[in-house]
């Protein structure tokens, strides 16, 4: 091989990801060649500057904010009431659903006065239902306990827990991993 | 002999005390749950970090990985490896953060992105600090794909199989990907730098 085709085994012989065969033709070849040596070499230290990137630290209070945002991203995923006590973000979420159930019904008042009615009439009660974590249906209506998932006990050995799991009966309802790509690859 | 496709090593099969781990996580074991994330935060959150180049953003998606293992470890068979199952949620998350990024970014030459914003840790300074800001920052101008098989082989050290595991692709895709990715990384870093007093690129020694 000349140096040409050799050069283009070099990324991988500087990582050691050849084969047998090509490692021992471009071990051959460099044996002669300083300029290919020459080249591996560059190769090489860019590897070693990239390695150099694995250990840092990160900003201070990184950890204690991953945490923090675990501990209120997992208790979304638990039922109400059976949360102790909603995340900021939720009440947040919770007072802007309320608004918009609110601004609707005032919306739908006006066009019920002004003309035939264009929002369904379940629109608020459903609204309203969401952010009471429920499902609207008529059952709901009449009988909200009748929704309410059944108890379940999370068991905890020792220490304060950051987190609030999904009970076992939901787990089958989530979707799928979303982060499973197909056997084939993967074009990013 | 060994051969272009066990190069690297295979992945680490499970350890027992892990897949224990696991059947408590899979049992709604909250404490078990918090040393699966212990266990695996510090890796998780570089390997974001190098593929976003933003410390908040790589904590972001750290923090939606571990969410999104918590929502699915139920149906996780336990006999597979976590750790690339864990990796492949950070890596997806990474690549589908990145294009929401770059909507709003300019694209390089080369359709090469700039995504980042190499900022050094406030802990680093120095010549050295300021050396691994321009690695960084020359890193995050490859696009996704090679970018993820750089971090997760020259800077996590991953073997091809492990990584094949990981993206989602062959073997064979990994060391093309590696090949291609060593060849735009080097060549960026011999760029001329703008700010350079005589105009030429990084030097390596010879």
């Amino acid at each position: 091989m000349d140096c040409e085709e050799i050069r283009e085994f070099l990324p991988l012989f500087a990582g050691g990801e050849l084969g047998e065969g090509e490692r021992v033709a471009v071990e051959a070849h460099l044996g002669f060649c300083a300029g290919c040596a020459r080249e591996l070499d560059r190769y090489r230290q860019a590897r070693a500057l990239l390695a150099d990137l694995r250990e840092g630290e990160p900003p201070p209070g990184t950890w204690k904010a991953l945490w923090r945002g675990l501990e209120e991203g997992l208790s979304l995923g638990v039922p109400a009431g059976l949360r102790s006590r909603p995340s900021g973000a939720y009440r947040l979420a919770a007072a802007l659903l309320v608004g918009l159930a609110v601004g609707l019904a005032a919306h739908a008042a006006r066009r019920e006065a002004a003309g035939p009615a264009s929002l369904p009439a379940a629109t608020v009660p459903a609204l309203q239902a969401a952010v009471r974590g429920t499902v609207p249906t008529a059952a709901a209506a009449d009988s909200p306990a009748a929704l309410r998932p059944e108890a379940f006990t999370l068991r905890v050995r020792g220490g304060a827990v950051p987190v609030s799991p999904v009970p076992p009966k939901d787990r089958f309802h989530l979707p799928l991993v979303e982060a499973f790509p197909p056997p084939d690859e993967r074009e990013f | 002999m060994e051969t272009a496709a066990t190069v690297g090593g295979p992945a680490r099969m499970p350890e027992a005390g892990e897949v224990e781990l696991l059947r408590r996580c899979q049992e709604g074991d909250a404490e078990a749950f918090r040393d699966l994330v212990e266990r695996y935060q510090r890796r998780t959150y570089w390997i974001a970090f190098h593929m976003l180049g933003d410390y908040e953003t790589a904590r972001e998606v750290s923090q939606e990985a571990f969410i999104r293992v918590f929502r699915n470890v139920a149906r996780f068979d336990i006999r597979k490896n976590f750790y690339t199952w864990l990796y492949q949620i950070v890596v997806n998350l990474s690549i589908d953060r990145m294009r929401k990024m770059s909507h709003a970014r300019a694209v390089s030459v080369e359709g090469l992105g700039g995504l980042a914003d190499p900022r050094p840790a406030p802990s680093e300074s120095g010549e050295k600090a300021d050396l691994r800001r321009r690695v960084h920052g020359v890193l995050q101008r490859l696009p996704p794909k090679y970018k993820a098989v750089l971090t997760l082989r020259d800077i996590q050290g991953f073997s091809c199989q492990e990584i094949a595991e990981i993206v989602g692709c062959t073997n064979a895709t990994v060391r093309w990907r590696l090949h291609r990715a060593r060849k735009i990384f080097r060549a960026l870093w011999e760029e001329p730098r703008p700010e350079s007093p005589d105009g030429g690129g990084e030097a390596f020694a010879s």
